[in-house]
């Protein structure tokens, strides 16, 4: 499995189980599905522990949704790639 | 310009039942793009005038102070101009907060609030010496829309006039108080304390056949007097957030937070070192208050 498709299957298995939606759709707004501020926060904390990677919570809250997440855990991942060569 | 101040029929209607509104400030695309913009900038305390975790209570109180969107909103004349037949035409924005309620989130407890002392114990605002007023007039903004099921305001007509609180008797906080209480019927209570240790008679209860829902659609607001008798409904939606934005405004000639430097209330201390009222409208003749004239991150406050 690449890089980018273990975290998007990281991110979409955590949102879906820490955010009580079992039908949230890839792109449907966490928020627009009642999420709790403090339970997301928590949500990017459980997440970054388990993807190693740290992200702006503000970046990551401009595209609250599972796809969001998806490319701004991406690109993150990319990055790190990128300074560590 | 437009000049949004209020007819004398809403002026009077305003003065017999403490509030007027719902008004249109954001039509529906726009709300829900400002909605979008601000939730995500709330996460960023990089430039908040307040040192808090973002878990505490109190953590949104003033992010017009750093939040361009909100510094410009606690300005727009759609608001301004209907507060000078309430306040005259000098007039400052003192507080503002965000009132996020989730699913299955409580409802407020019935309250009125004159000098706003009923968490710290402090006056937070006084009016000028033997003035018979008090209170503050609030603008709330709903940032989503707000309807009976998400938990949306609930008002007493016509009870802006007599307090039937002591906002000095003091209230105990605990978060064990938080969603857990059921009070005649309803879950509610007051972001950890319980406003009916305040009534003044403990016997007595609001009159709740009198009141009446305030439903808004997202990027309308209301306006009332703080003394007014007011509440919310619990959110018992699954997955409609309901999320009001408040700005709270005085008279220039009024002492905000007088003698003190610091507050403590639901929960949290928080520093006035980077606070100062914003002037919205006329001129400040008194000199009582720091007066900030932009926010932490260099927006110019213009009135």
């Amino acid at each position: 499995m690449s890089d980018n498709a273990a975290i998007a299957e990281t991110v979409r298995a955590m949102c879906l189980e820490r955010l009580g939606v079992d039908d949230l759709k890839d792109d449907e707004e966490f928020f627009d599905r009642g999420a709790n501020s403090l339970t997301v926060v928590e949500l990017q904390i459980q997440l970054e522990k388990k993807l190693e990677l740290k992200v702006p919570t503000s970046t990551l809250m401009a595209s609250p949704s599972i796809e969001g997440w998806i490319g701004v855990y991406s690109q993150a991942a990319e990055q790190a790639k990128t300074a560590a060569e | 310009m437009t000049d949004f101040t209020l007819s004398d029929a809403e002026i009077a209607k305003f003065r017999e039942q403490g509030f007027i509104g719902p008004f249109k400030l954001y039509e529906p695309e726009e709300a829900k793009e400002r909605y979008k913009q601000i939730r995500a900038q709330l996460f960023d305390r990089t430039h908040a005038v307040y040192d808090l975790d973002p878990a505490s209570a109190i953590a949104n109180y003033d992010r017009h102070l750093d939040i361009d969107l909100l510094s410009e909103h606690v300005m727009r004349s759609e608001i301004v101009d209907r507060l000078k037949p309430a306040l005259g035409p000098d007039i400052v924005c003192w507080r503002s907060e965000m009132f996020p309620k989730y699913p299955g989130d409580e409802g407020t407890d019935w309250h009125q609030a004159d000098t706003f002392a009923h968490a710290s114990g402090e006056p937070q605002i006084v009016w000028p010496g033997g003035s018979d007023f008090g209170g503050a007039v609030t603008a709330w903004t709903a940032l989503t829309d707000a309807t009976e099921e998400n938990g949306c305001l609930r008002f007493i007509p016509g009870t802006q006039e007599e307090m039937f609180y002591d906002e000095m008797k003091g209230m105990k906080y605990s978060t064990e108080n938080v969603n857990t209480k059921e009070k005649d019927g309803i879950k509610r209570g007051f972001f950890g304390y319980d406003y009916r240790s305040l009534q003044k008679d403990p016997n007595w209860r609001p009159d709740e056949s009198q009141a009446v829902s305030i439903t808004m659609k997202a990027g309308e607001f209301v306006i009332f007097w703080s003394t007014l008798m007011h509440s919310s409904l619990p959110n018992i939606t699954k997955d409609k957030t309901r999320l009001g934005f408040t700005s709270r405004y005085v008279p220039a000639s009024v002492q905000v937070y007088p003698n003190t430097d610091t507050i403590t209330e639901y929960g949290s201390t928080i520093s006035l070192d980077r606070y100062g009222v914003v002037l919205v409208s006329g001129e400040d003749r008194f000199g009582h208050n720091r007066m900030v004239d932009q926010n932490a991150r260099g927006f110019r406050f213009a009135a």
